[in-house]
């Protein structure tokens, strides 16, 4: 609150006289805000707004007190006497124009190397004239970039103007391709045999095209890079797709198990009581039931009804399957395999499923499957 | 001399209506203060006084203040009594309070 006073700007002033009080009742009915009204003696103090002082002078007019200001506070006095002021306003145009001149020019040269000493591209730089100062106008970045990469251990130089600063990065032959150990360069091998789909290299050489067929091992992103620059290697890295072509086979018996009756029998009986059938005793693990007989009890309470049933033991045997049973069977086993092999990123394009029935009257389901998968290690 | 008599009629007839305009807010089930031409004179503790709805100042001193209003003259009394704000309808005094009395 006093900060906003201060900077609204408020006066502080003494009213002397017979009866200040008056003088105060006259204020406050022209609307002035009063502030840390204090009596001393025959003197009041008391803080009022800077735009309220017009109003002193109407108000103290024939109420016998004088008025004296003691000081001025805020910014407002300041504010306003700088605004008026000729030289500060001179000063303000003189600023505003070095502002704009210093603007077209350079003042800063940024130079982001690692290993290569700043004072090397500083010489280079002071022999083409660009240093702190110079005119943004007279300078042309490709001309820099082309003088500073004319040092043998510069790889690229890129020069860019952002205000008044000059960056200028530089690509280093031992940062940006580093020479690997081994053999010289790391390359992307095939991993399994495909034909190529898609194929983007990021960093090296591509060294197959789309629609090639290759084995696994081939080579497929090459960083030996020494056909553009003699000794230069780098890490190959890219992203290739192939189509993968995968066959799977699985043979069904004819013959499976099925749940048959053993020959075994027993009578059970169930009671049903509001829809629900509750078994007595059931004396099999598997059964098989054939009603025999049902009666209704109506001297109960609720309706109770009684079944009687013929439960026959079921056990597994070995029964011949029909031909689309057999052919099922081999084709759910060919696909469970499958799904074991195909990696998770896999898109399958086509499945193709082909059965053919043995000698032994077993059935072979061939299915074959081409995805489309990331390939290279 | 009669001017003086006559104001201080009229202050009873003001009394007297502002009694009867109280009781007929109680009557309705209002509050009191909802008449905004009765002063409103809210003491915290003893350190600070806040009156509303004055109608001007009878006298401002460290001591004492006095205001008027339509129920008649308010006495502040105290210690280092200060106006730390003050417009035409609210008066807030910092200082130590001692008695308010409705003269």
């Amino acid at each position: 609150m006093k900060l906003w006073k201060y900077f609204v700007g408020y006066v502080n002033i003494s009213i002397e006289g017979e009866y200040p009080e008056k003088l105060l009742n006259r204020l406050i009915t022209e609307g002035v805000a009063l502030e840390n009204v204090e009596r001393h003696e025959r003197m009041v103090t008391v803080d009022i707004k800077a735009p309220d002082i017009k109003k002193l002078r109407s108000a103290a007019h024939g109420c016998g007190c004088g008025i004296h200001i003691i000081k001025r506070y805020g910014f407002t006095r300041i504010r306003r006497k700088l605004v008026l002021s000729r030289v500060f306003l001179v000063l303000m145009l003189v600023f505003a124009a070095g502002i704009i001149a210093a603007s077209t020019r350079v003042w800063m040269i940024k130079i982001d190397t690692v290993s290569i000493p700043e004072e090397d591209i500083k010489s280079t730089l002071n022999e083409l004239g660009v240093t702190a100062g110079i005119a943004r106008s007279s300078i042309k970045n490709s001309e820099i970039a082309h003088a500073i990469a004319a040092d043998p251990r510069v790889v690229n130089a890129k020069v860019t103007l952002n205000g008044v600063i000059l960056n200028i990065k530089i690509s280093e032959s031992g940062g940006v391709f580093p020479e690997l150990d081994g053999e010289g360069a790391s390359n992307v091998y095939a991993d399994k045999d495909c034909v190529i789909s898609y194929i983007s290299v990021t960093s090296g050489r591509a060294a197959v095209k789309k629609g090639q067929a290759v084995h696994k091992g081939d080579l497929l992103i090459s960083g030996d890079l020494s056909e553009l620059k003699e000794g230069f290697f780098t890490e190959a890295k890219g992203v290739v797709y192939g189509e993968v072509l995968y066959q799977v086979t699985a043979t069904a018996e004819r013959k499976r198990p099925y749940p048959a009756r053993n020959g075994k029998s027993s009578r059970v009986v169930s009671t049903v009581v509001l829809g629900q059938e509750l078994f007595l005793s059931m004396p099999y693990e598997k059964y098989e039931l054939e009603e025999r007989g049902c009666r209704t009890l109506n001297a109960c309470i609720m309706p109770v009804v009684m079944k009687e049933y013929e439960a026959f033991e079921l056990t597994e045997q070995m029964l011949e399957d029909s031909d689309e049973g057999t052919s099922e069977r081999a084709r759910l086993m060919a696909q469970e395999r499958l799904a074991d092999m195909l990696p998770d990123d896999a898109d399958v394009k086509t499945v193709k499923t082909n059965c053919v029935e043995n000698e032994d009257g077993s059935v072979t389901a061939v299915m074959t499957v081409t995805t489309i998968e990331r390939i290279g290690v | 001399m009669n001017r003086g008599k006559r104001t201080e009629k009229q202050m009873e007839s003001v009394r007297r209506r502002s009694k009867e305009g109280g009781n007929r807010l109680a009557a309705v089930g209002m509050p009191m203060d909802a008449d905004c031409r009765l002063p409103k004179v809210t003491v915290v503790a003893d350190r600070f006084a806040r009156v509303e709805h004055h109608t001007g100042v009878l006298k401002l001193t460290g001591c004492c203040v006095r205001l008027f209003s339509r129920l008649g003259i308010i006495r502040i009394e105290g210690e280092g009594l200060i106006a730390s704000d003050m417009d035409d309808d609210l008066l807030q005094l910092d200082g130590k309070v001692k008695s308010v009395t409705f003269e």
